[in-house]
């Protein structure tokens, strides 16, 4: 620590006490009197107005002690009844005020916020122009100049800029590039729809999930059109007319009108003139010298890919230069480059793909042997077996791949909605249905999964604990970490995985159990996990995994708390289903809203509703579930 | 600097006593807000993610026990940890709400770096600092945090705090004032 720090410290610890500021600057030393405008700075700060919770989120909070203010006392009934009057008449004005002012509301909400209308402009780099619809008149834009729907914008070499949408959505417009925004509208509940026509170069969007909304987000180019509901991506088109669609997160769909393809996370796909786009695979980045380019084989950093017809090149590129490299690594394991660029700088090679395996301080990822190695490799987010994650990486002497970094590319699962989706109470199936087993091992993939396998042997305890808690969507890096905790500490493991879903992370729960800050209690708070059946290779009903216990008079469980429950018994009115049928999902440990929700799926597809939570118990998260129950209608090529 | 929360509410909250936390919940409220609101720039989010603080504390609250580490500094643990997981899920949109509203040059020069500072220009310029230093300032001026309970929410020594509380004020100080001179 620097003598600075303890200085600023000590005088800011002064303020603290009650000192004026004023006096405590004059105390700084005069070879320290930059500290000066921090100490003011650390004031400001203090003395600002920060925000407060609103009213309606006070009111939300359950439980306090407040000393309600009596209500004003009235003298006499004379006073009493002249109140009265009065706030009548002044109700009857403030009723017909208050429609007049929900028809203004309602007419302005109709026609949506103004500035829905305009995209700003941003980070503007080199030269942007921009023209008419029908002018070729292009002029410089400026910093937060706006877009319309009908303009269009071109960037220069060296130059860029970024279209921010009403709903926080950004658009950025790559170098040399040119696009038309061909629709931009919106709505006060921050949806947007945009359409835009890229003519060439590249984009980059970041668009915000738009969940159940009516949003449209399009990027159409030459070749084939992006359609995406909340996303990061950037689509980038060559001289050829050819392009390329790359996914960061979330999913896109790309349509050439020759046929359609679903891009996942980390996923890419090429699509050539008027042709189908190329089936997804995922991507690799190489940015480095060029060290062999043969009819076969081309090679940059000691990795080799193809370089095909469609491939963009920039002319001859002699050996030796410095190139940067976008490509797929196919279904084979080969790789091939959609476009070479000469650039001046190297940087680090990426590849993006499924963890397949895990073995020790060596992964599979994609096929390819990554080292993982203390001290040298970062984690982003916490990648596990069988997620997508991006690899940075670099190639040593001897020719293994060095992980630097991986960045876990899976989506967050969405959250559950409160909301019912149908009100209409209908018929439920009780839920003592035969549930598929496939739906139960969906989470566990082979069986015996090894990984499982390998843990509950190092643990001593049955595969199906091991696959419990896997399929309560805890990776097995977790769970080895939590029954090595749990040992070293003589925790209960579940008390491990409790903290962990209190929302504390592996690093502090590690430092939490190490100084002796989490203790055994007699009754872990959390319920065993799902034993999964073995996976059934037969054609045949098992019993049902999931099997609420439905009583006939509900005793007061801690599991409930008020009986009845208020949330328990609207829920069960809801659907029409007994009060003990929703109160036994509830001890089961899913929320209301998870019950809600899965009433609501039931109706809408019809699938039982003890299928829906068994689906849920076998780790999918609620969006997959979605999906799974309303598939969307398979897509014909257009004659 | 923020009261400490008394060891025998704690206790008393931890076996259910409504009114030990009511107490906890106002006390801590104000600052935990503060610090959600200004980790993730948004008003509503920070309401909501408040609410979750106390309600994983709740659950928790049984088994902390009160050694080596103050329980304001385990309750901003869990708020920052939440904040972590709400901006992983928001990674999709790259940016904060109320950044792209408040940058300085919509709000023209109505404040001066050492005083007049507002919620919103403070978002706007703590969301350029590393996440590091913006925790600290925001821990230590926004919550009232001492630098010892920082140091614990943060796991960090109380030394590499100080450090990082002086190179996010000057990093901060350099960064409001060349947006007042761009503005100027």
């Amino acid at each position: 620590m620097s003598e600075k720090d303890d200085l600023l410290q000590r005088h800011l610890e002064q303020i603290e006490q009650g000192k004026p500021v004023d006096e405590v600057l004059a105390q700084l030393p005069a070879e320290h009197a930059e500290l000066a405008s921090l100490i003011k700075l650390a004031t400001g700060i203090r003395q600002a107005r920060h925000p407060l919770p609103q009213k309606a989120f006070q009111a939300r909070v359950p439980a306090r002690n407040h000393n309600h203010r009596a209500a004003p006392r009235l003298n006499g009934n004379g006073r009493v009844r002249g109140l009265l009057l009065l706030s009548g008449v002044v109700g009857a004005a403030a009723m017909v005020f208050l429609v007049i002012f929900l028809a203004a509301a309602a007419a302005f909400w109709y026609a949506g916020p103004h500035q829905a209308g305009m995209a700003k402009l941003i980070d503007v780099q080199g030269q942007v122009r921009m023209a008419g619809a029908s002018s070729d008149d292009w002029r410089p834009v400026a910093e937060t100049q706006t877009l319309r729907a009908g303009q269009r914008l071109r960037t220069g070499a060296d130059s860029g800029v970024t279209l921010v949408f009403y709903d926080g959505s950004r658009a950025t417009v790559a170098a040399n590039s040119e696009v038309t925004l061909q629709r931009l509208q919106g709505t006060w509940n921050r949806t947007i729809k945009m359409e835009m026509l890229q003519h060439s170069g590249a984009t980059f969007h970041s668009v915000v999930p738009m969940g159940k909304r009516d949003g449209l987000y399009l990027v159409h180019t030459s070749s084939g059109t992006a359609r995406v509901h909340g996303t990061v991506f950037s689509v980038t088109l060559q001289p050829d007319g050819a392009a390329r669609f790359t996914v960061e997160r979330g999913q896109v769909e790309v349509d050439s009108g020759k046929g359609q393809v679903m891009l996942s996370a980390g996923q890419a796909t090429a699509v050539l003139s008027d042709s189908a786009p190329l089936a997804p695979a995922y991507q690799f980045v190489l940015r480095g010298q060029l060290e062999r380019s043969s009819a076969e084989e081309w090679q940059v950093d000691r990795v080799s890919f193809r370089v095909t017809e469609s491939t963009s090149l920039p002319g001859d590129i002699p050996s030796g230069s410095t190139v940067l490299v976008t490509g797929r690594t196919l279904a084979d394991g080969s790789r091939v480059a959609d476009q070479l660029l000469q650039v001046t700088e190297d940087g680090e090679n990426e590849f993006t793909g499924i963890v397949e395996n895990i073995d020790g301080d060596l992964w599979t990822i994609n096929g390819q042997g990554v080292w993982v190695l203390e001290g040298e490799t970062e984690f982003e987010g916490e990648p596990g077996l069988g997620d997508t994650v991006r690899v940075k990486y670099r190639v040593l002497e001897d020719g293994r791949w060095l992980a630097l970094e991986i960045e876990s590319l899976e989506e967050e699962e969405p959250p559950v909605t409160t909301e019912p989706v149908v009100t209409e109470p209908v018929g439920t199936v009780s839920p003592t249905l035969p549930v598929s087993p496939t739906l139960v091992t969906d989470c566990t993939g082979a069986n015996p999964q090894p990984t499982g396998q390998k843990l509950a042997n190092r643990y001593g305890v049955p595969y199906e604990e091991i696959m419990g808690w896997f399929c309560q969507k805890f990776g097995f890096g977790e769970i080895d970490l939590a029954y090595e905790l749990s040992l070293q500490a003589g925790v209960p493991v579940e008390q491990i995985f409790d903290l962990r879903r209190s929302g504390l992370g592996w690093g502090e729960i590690k430092k939490m159990v190490r100084d002796g800050l989490v203790t055994t209690t007699p009754t872990p708070v959390i319920t065993e996990p799902v034993v999964t059946e073995p996976v059934v290779t037969e054609p045949v009903v098992t019993e049902p995994v999931v099997t609420p216990v439905v009583t006939e008079q509900p005793p007061v469980d801690p599991c409930t708390g008020a009986n009845p429950h208020p949330t328990g018994s609207k829920l069960a009115a809801r659907y029409g289903v007994s009060y003990n049928e929703i109160m036994s999902w509830f001890c089961q440990g899913f929320g209301f809203g998870e019950i809600d929700l899965a009433y609501s799926l039931s109706q809408q597809s019809g699938v039982p509703v003890v299928q829906i939570f068994a689906m849920r118990q076998s780790g999918m998260g609620w969006g997959e579930i979605k999906q799974q129950l309303s598939p969307k209608p398979v897509k014909t090529k257009k004659p | 600097m923020i009261e400490a929360v008394n060891s025998e509410t704690i206790t008393r909250a931890g076996k259910g006593d409504t009114s030990a936390l009511s107490r906890l919940y106002e006390q801590c409220r104000p600052g935990l807000f503060r610090f959600l609101f200004y980790r993730v720039g948004d008003l509503h989010a920070a309401e909501d993610l408040t609410s979750e603080v106390f309600l994983r504390m709740l659950r928790a609250l049984e088994r902390y026990r009160p050694q080596g580490i103050a329980f304001e500094a385990w309750l901003y643990q869990i708020a920052r940890n939440l904040a972590i997981d709400y901006q992983r899920s928001l990674r999709n949109r790259n940016h904060l709400p109320l950044e792209e509203a408040v940058l300085p040059g919509d709000e023209g020069a109505e404040y001066v770096v050492d005083r007049h500072l507002n919620s919103q220009v403070l978002v706007s310029a703590l969301h350029k600092l590393g996440e590091e230093q913006r925790d600290v300032v925001v821990l230590r001026f926004v919550s009232g945090l001492s630098i010892t309970q920082v140091a614990q929410a943060l796991h960090k020594t109380e030394d590499s705090v100080k450090a990082l509380q002086r190179r996010g004020l000057s990093a901060l100080r350099e960064l409001l004032k060349s947006w007042e001179d761009e503005d100027v």
